[in-house]
């Protein structure tokens, strides 16, 4: 496997763009209010470097994170993450709830682990459609816990395909991520699955 | 029938299986009774019966799961009742919240996808019953109970978030810190529920007089009171607490023990902040109850500004 190039993480950039703008219309139609959503960056990068980013010192906070295992040309586990404090911010703007509790409730966290399957299930949708791909996926699974808790994979040497995404709703702008772990070949896979789209582009 | 089947039909939750074309292959017994017009859909083209659906998020669910592959999660908060499903009888007979699951199938090569359904309404009014209480103990938390105005507590996050607004802003804040006169002495004299009497009446002319300018007032404890400003300067806040200081008086509320003046009187602590200058909360109280104090130690019943003092010490 070969670092991906300029081009190629461009081609990424532009698939992730596609998936969020789909998944911010779908949650502005769910809750009846302006969602909008963009990738500013999508980086390829160890699963070590991905807690060193997000683990900003001591005391750091926790992170909320909704998982979908998946299969496909690559495989692996796809998170949407944010902040603790951003999850319960963004899940009582959509729900419209006011009450200042610290912890996510059932219905909350219910709510969250939608918001993450449907932001996710349009990132493979959009992938699936890009690269001409099938992938099978598991319902979702939230966690709320430290990065390193959710990182701790067996396989440290799992590199991971690391997206920011900037949510804007109702004039608030909060920050999560995407990451997609991936397995075996998937890296290579994924490679070759952009090489041929990007062919197919320029034919 | 089939063990699975016989299980399937007793089960206290929906299945329901539709094929490609959206056909239903097969649907429990659970889930067939809590449609609403309880028609067996079996074999039914399940968007057809229910052409209401169609582009709703059940529809895209089982469209994504059938067409993709993909898996989705319906949950209560952000859908209350996807599916036209009711429970109970008669009168109390009503469409219930669910929290459904879709996920797509193979078998012998051609798809399906599975619907679970579960009834979550005794969740939901649990919860929103939890909502209302917590709400409620909220209000109870920053509310003082005597007078009815925000306690110290609730002082401190409006001044927080004040601070926070005038430092993104760039806009003035300023705080003025009262105490009433010779309280002890008021309510030896008069007795605790006279003193608590005139507690309320200084609070209810704070809340009558100033919350509709903007201004927040808060009980800060004992016979201490206390006036955010938010967006106005020292002048401003000055000029506030000699209004205040004045009408207190003309109160009119007696106060036989007072060596001040025969009426309710109070003295005032007055700090600000500008727009530019940066500023703690703790400071910006600090201030405000340092002037106070200096407006005690020169005879009480005036108006001493923190900032004017320490210059004039300079």
């Amino acid at each position: 496997m070969h670092d991906l190039t300029v081009l190629e993480l461009d081609a990424l950039a532009e698939i992730f763009n596609i998936s969020v703008g789909r998944s911010a219309s779908a949650l502005s139609e769910l809750t009846q209010e302006p969602v909008t959503m963009s990738v500013p960056v999508v980086h390829v990068m160890p699963i070590q470097r991905v807690v060193e980013l997000l683990s900003p010192g001591i005391g750091a906070e926790r992170l909320t994170c909704v998982s979908q295992m998946f299969n496909g040309s690559f495989a692996g586990e796809a998170m949407l993450m944010f902040p603790e404090n951003s999850s319960l911010e963004i899940v009582r703007l959509m729900l419209g709830s006011q009450v200042p509790i610290e912890q996510l409730s059932e219905i909350e966290q219910d709510a969250l682990s939608e918001i993450g399957n449907i932001i996710l299930n349009a990132c493979f949708s959009t992938i699936a459609d890009m690269l001409q791909d099938t992938f099978s996926c598991e319902l979702p699974e939230l966690t709320v816990a430290s990065v390193e808790d959710i990182l701790r994979k067996p396989e440290s040497e799992q590199t991971v395909l690391f997206i920011q995404i900037q949510l804007a709703l109702e004039s608030r702008s909060l920050e999560g991520y995407l990451a997609f772990i991936m397995g075996g070949e998937s890296e290579a896979n994924l490679q070759q699955a952009l090489r041929g789209f990007l062919n197919g582009v320029q034919d | 029938m089939q063990l699975f089947e016989q299980a399937l039909a007793v089960l206290q939750s929906g299945v329901m299986i539709l094929d490609a074309d959206y056909r239903v292959h097969f649907i429990n017994q659970w889930l067939n009774k809590a449609f609403e017009n309880s028609q067996d859909l079996q074999g039914s083209l399940f968007f057809e019966s229910y052409p209401e659906l169609e582009g709703r998020r059940i529809h895209q669910a089982v469209e994504q799961a059938l067409k993709t592959g993909l898996p989705s999660l319906l949950s209560p908060g952000l859908n209350r009742s996807p599916l036209p499903l009711y429970h109970g009888q008669g009168e109390r007979r009503e469409r219930f919240a669910q929290s459904i699951r879709v996920q797509p199938m193979k078998s012998e090569g051609k798809r399906f996808c599975v619907i679970e359904v579960q009834d979550v309404s005794s969740m939901v009014r649990r919860e929103a019953l939890l909502n209302k209480q917590a709400e409620k103990l909220n209000q109870m938390a920053l509310t003082d109970e005597l007078t009815g105005i925000a306690n110290r507590r609730h002082f401190n996050l409006m001044l927080e978030k004040e601070l926070r607004r005038s430092e993104l802003q760039g806009t003035p804040l300023s705080l003025v810190f009262f105490d009433i006169d010779f309280f002890k002495q008021y309510n030896d004299h008069l007795g605790h529920q006279a003193g608590d009497k005139c507690l309320v009446v200084v609070a209810d002319y704070l809340k009558n007089k100033l919350e509709s300018y903007g201004y927040q007032v808060a009980r800060y404890g004992g016979e201490e009171f206390c006036i955010i400003l938010p967006g106005q300067d020292l002048d401003v806040a000055q000029h506030l607490a000699e209004r205040c200081r004045t009408e207190i008086e003309a109160l009119d509320l007696k106060h036989p023990s007072s060596s001040v003046a025969p009426v309710v009187t109070a003295s005032f602590g007055v700090s600000a902040k500008s727009g530019q200058q940066p500023e703690t909360q703790t400071g910006l109280i600090l201030r405000a109850d340092n002037a106070l104090y200096r407006a005690k130690l020169a005879g009480r019943n005036r108006v001493v500004v923190a900032e004017r003092q320490d210059k004039e010490q300079l």
